[in-house]
């Protein structure tokens, strides 16, 4: 009687599952401009100091809620709320900060937006093909370039203003030098036996973005290139991935003459990376002595956390791309967008606070103060390309940051940087390929 | 005809005053009251997450392949069951996952209730220590575990990265096997919820009628014949009862599969999420429906047990096994050993990590050098 009742129940809630997905309705877009957008279009136009003003007048005595995939955006609430304070002294608003986990941030902005109040007023969120795909294409999430980011010196609006960039961070291959192994060119990573330590490209959605820009016209070039500077027998051996995918490039859509070469760079890392958590304990691993020869791709700045002690060390490692002549990309390097959510119920405040993380050294601070994270606005990055020096002594040289334009140049780090609208256009059909390659190595793992 | 009327009230009237009857009674107000939250907050998420398996949504694959940003599909359906990936978005995990569940129940049953037939029926020594330590792997959270477990073993030889502290202090190194995968998950799983089999299978014996048990020794049986016709059939509510909890416990967990690289449906109900949104709904789906299944069975059992009738008088105590003088020792020195590894090991170990300078990094055990500890962790924030 019980399970005939339960099995009734269930049966009951497939059913309204169905009727509610024939009640719904379609959403419509509307040429005319939302408040916000408004709101939006006057606050490009104001200098600094007339938004704060706009915003204290604005959320004084309420709460601003943000949401993003850094916690330091709590750190830069506070400066930004002193700012307010200077402007009004009797200002007594407040921010709210919070980070989701995993890829929940943007089922949390969606279902704001959706739901009948509204609570997040502008968010900082990584991974630029979803914020192309889920965002930007489907208007929830509202570009703002603040007037004062848009005239300062070394500003790239193209490059930096459509997502508005917050900063680049950059992850960079590493290796313990207590080895005999070698790693001076790029393909070495994915040499014969070569298992680097990295976060699984499920994990963390922006790794999957770095290998789906190795396919574009640009970075499949920086690997041709690399490919061509190793020895013959080097050659050989990749020689044969690099035919085995090659017709794969137009079956996937790819436009790119040499996407192959990134095909088979993709294939080989995927196949071979040792997957890890995080990228913190890659880091705490990769710089003790037993794990000599070890290598990885991971977070620049986690070198800054490192305590010395008798089994670790910074100088364990050796930042692959600081060699000299060493060959092909040096890392990748992907983007903290800054945005107002189209709902915003505090907009003058979000487009403060935003301006105040693009425009003032306070304001960058959080994030500025660390080595391998660059602001798009170059006047405000503070200058880390001495900070493996203790007492005036180069004593940590892989921990001298030689800056933005030095990674991202193709005769210095050669990052490959991340291009929101090529990774949303390719993501699909890339995603499942490299899918089957990672379930091809769990099930030849199994079979061992 | 208003005789009539008066004399009888119409339906409506009828109903709503047979409500206010209903109602009036504070037992059936907290009962209408609580039936009503609990189908709120129990049938919307399901009918929530029902719904999102036929939505398209917006930079999904759904919404990729149908060219709609909007409405609703059985594509994910399809795609989830028949693409090319079903191996691994549905199939893999799904036998993981029904694995891990299964070994993580027969895991935590097998210690929980053999600690719980030891503490409660036999003359172990040392009782009360081992009953109140037993419990701790179920204080701690399941990463905790997880992470101790990669801590210990984890070689720069078998898994890549640095060496664990097994393999610095003794030099051994153990297989992959044991270091990732299905059996350190089942492991840890079946460690974190052993303290439920303990509890619940302890409970009954603890409580349990002797008389049937008497009954069967006056008669002769042996005593493994007593366990398993008598002992084992009284116990077995308690067993189904920790099945339900343990397996819906491990078919949802998701920080020991992630950090010990098991692919479940809970770690790809995340990883899925990026692009392919509606049919890690329907993952959730087949989550909930192994519950319902496992609460169906239960029903089953519950329902249909049979009872005894005893014809003797009133047990008034619970009979004890004796193991002996030794073993009553033996046994205890074994599970405070076994213990020691479960329960007061992972504390220390975590409590350790906290002084020490980098995550992991034991270095002060070999070297003997205590300065390199730090108060960081605890100093900065």
């Amino acid at each position: 009687m019980k399970m005939k009742y339960i099995s009734c129940l269930f049966i009951f809630l497939l059913i309204t599952s169905m009727v509610l997905a024939g009640c719904g309705s379609t959403t419509g877009g509307s040429a005319a401009k939302s408040e916000v957008e408004k709101i939006i279009g006057e606050a490009e136009k104001l200098p600094m100091e007339e938004l704060y003003r706009k915003a204290a007048e604005e959320s004084n005595g309420k709460t601003m809620y943000g949401i993003g995939n850094s916690s330091r955006g709590a750190t830069a609430a506070t400066s930004f709320i002193e700012e307010l304070q200077k402007i009004d002294p009797s200002y007594n608003g407040t921010i709210e900060w919070s980070q989701p986990k995993n890829n929940s941030i943007f089922t949390l902005i969606n279902a704001d937006i959706t739901s009948s109040t509204h609570t997040y007023s502008m968010t900082l969120i990584q991974d630029g093909n979803q914020i192309q795909s889920k965002m930007l294409d489907t208007g929830n999430l509202l570009n703002f370039i603040p007037k004062d980011w848009k005239a300062a010196e070394g500003v790239d609006e193209k490059a930096d203003g459509h997502p508005l960039t917050l900063q680049t961070l950059n992850k960079v291959f590493m290796f313990n030098n207590l080895g005999n192994k070698e790693f001076i060119n790029c393909w070495d990573f994915v040499a014969e036996g070569v298992k680097p330590l990295y976060m699984g490209v499920d994990s963390e959605p922006v790794g999957k973005n770095f290998l789906y820009m190795l396919t574009s016209e640009k970075y499949s070039t920086y690997l041709k290139n690399a490919f061509e500077k190793l020895d013959s027998t080097k050659q050989a051996y990749f020689k044969k991935t690099i035919n085995e995918v090659a017709d794969n490039a137009a079956s996937l859509g790819l436009k790119s003459e040499n996407a192959k070469y990134g095909l088979s760079w993709i294939k080989l890392w995927c196949e071979q990376y040792n997957e890890q958590t995080d990228d913190g304990p890659i880091c705490n691993e990769l710089v003790t002595t037993s794990a000599a020869g070890e290598s990885g791709l991971l977070v620049y700045s986690k070198l800054r956390s490192v305590e010395e002690s008798e089994t670790s060390s910074v100088n364990n490692i050796t930042i692959a791309a600081y060699q000299d002549g060493y060959e092909g990309i040096g890392g990748y390097a992907y983007k903290h967008y800054l945005q107002v959510v189209k709902t915003s119920p505090l907009p003058w405040t979000a487009c403060a606070f935003i301006a105040h993380m693009v425009t003032t050294e306070e304001g960058f601070y959080a994030w500025g103060k660390d080595m391998g994270g660059y602001s798009a606005n170059p006047t405000i990055n503070q200058d880390h390309s001495k900070d493996g020096f203790v007492d005036g002594v180069d004593t940590y040289p892989s921990k001298n940051d030689r800056g933005f334009d030095w990674w991202t140049a193709e005769e210095g780090g050669a990052l490959v940087l991340e291009d929101p609208a090529y990774c949303a256009e390719v993501s699909f059909n890339m995603s499942d390929w490299i899918d089957v390659i990672i379930g091809n190595k769990a099930a030849a793992a199994e079979a061992k | 005809m208003e005789h009539d009327i008066l004399l009888k009230p119409g339906g409506k009237k009828i109903i709503i005053n047979k409500a206010i009857t209903f109602i009036s009674k504070p037992q059936n107000m907290i009962l209408t009251v609580l039936g009503i939250i609990l189908s709120v907050t129990t049938i919307a998420p399901i009918v929530s997450i029902m719904l999102d398996t036929v939505t398209i949504h917006p930079g999904s694959i759904d919404a990729h392949l149908s060219g709609r940003v909007s409405g609703y599909t059985l594509y994910n359906w399809i795609d989830l069951f028949t693409g090319s990936l079903s191996r691994e978005n549905i199939l893999k995990p799904l036998g993981n996952t029904l694995m891990l569940a299964v070994f993580t129940c027969l895991g935590s049953i097998l210690y929980g209730g053999s600690f719980a037939y030891l503490v409660t029926r036999t003359n172990l020594k040392f009782k009360r220590y081992l009953s109140a330590i037993f419990i701790f792997p179920y204080i701690m959270p399941q990463w905790t575990l997880a992470v101790v477990w990669q801590n210990m073993f984890k070689s720069n030889a078998v898994t890549g990265g640095s060496d664990g502290l097994l393999t610095s202090l003794f030099n051994i190194t153990m297989p992959v096997w044991w270091c990732r995968g299905l059996f350190p998950c089942a492991i840890v799983l079946a460690l974190h919820y052993a303290p439920f089999a303990y509890i619940l299978i302890g409970g009954i014996l603890k409580n349990m009628d002797a008389n049937l048990e008497e009954a069967a020794t006056i008669l002769d049986t042996p005593k493994w014949k007593i366990f398993g016709r008598v002992t084992l059939p009284m116990v077995s509510p308690a067993i189904l009862s920790t099945i339900l909890l343990v397996f819906g416990s491990a078919v949802g967990s998701y920080p020991v599969p992630h950090y010990l690289n098991l692919t479940t449906l809970s770690t790809k109900y995340v990883s899925m999420n990026v692009n392919r949104v509606g049919e890690a709904s329907i993952l959730a789906v087949i989550m909930m429906l192994m519950g319902f299944i496992i609460l169906m069975v239960n029903q089953l059992n519950t329902g249909g047990r049979k009872s005894y009738t005893t014809v003797t008088g009133k047990s008034g105590q619970i009979s004890r096994v004796n193991i002996g003088r030794i073993g009553k020792y033996a046994a205890a020195i074994i599970l405070i050993l076994l213990t020691t590894f479960t329960s007061i090991y992972p504390i220390i170990s975590f409590a350790m990590e906290t002084f020490l300078p980098n995550p992991g990094d034991y270095s002060f055990l070999t070297s003997g050098n205590l300065t390199s500890l730090t108060l960081k962790w605890w100093t900065t924030s």
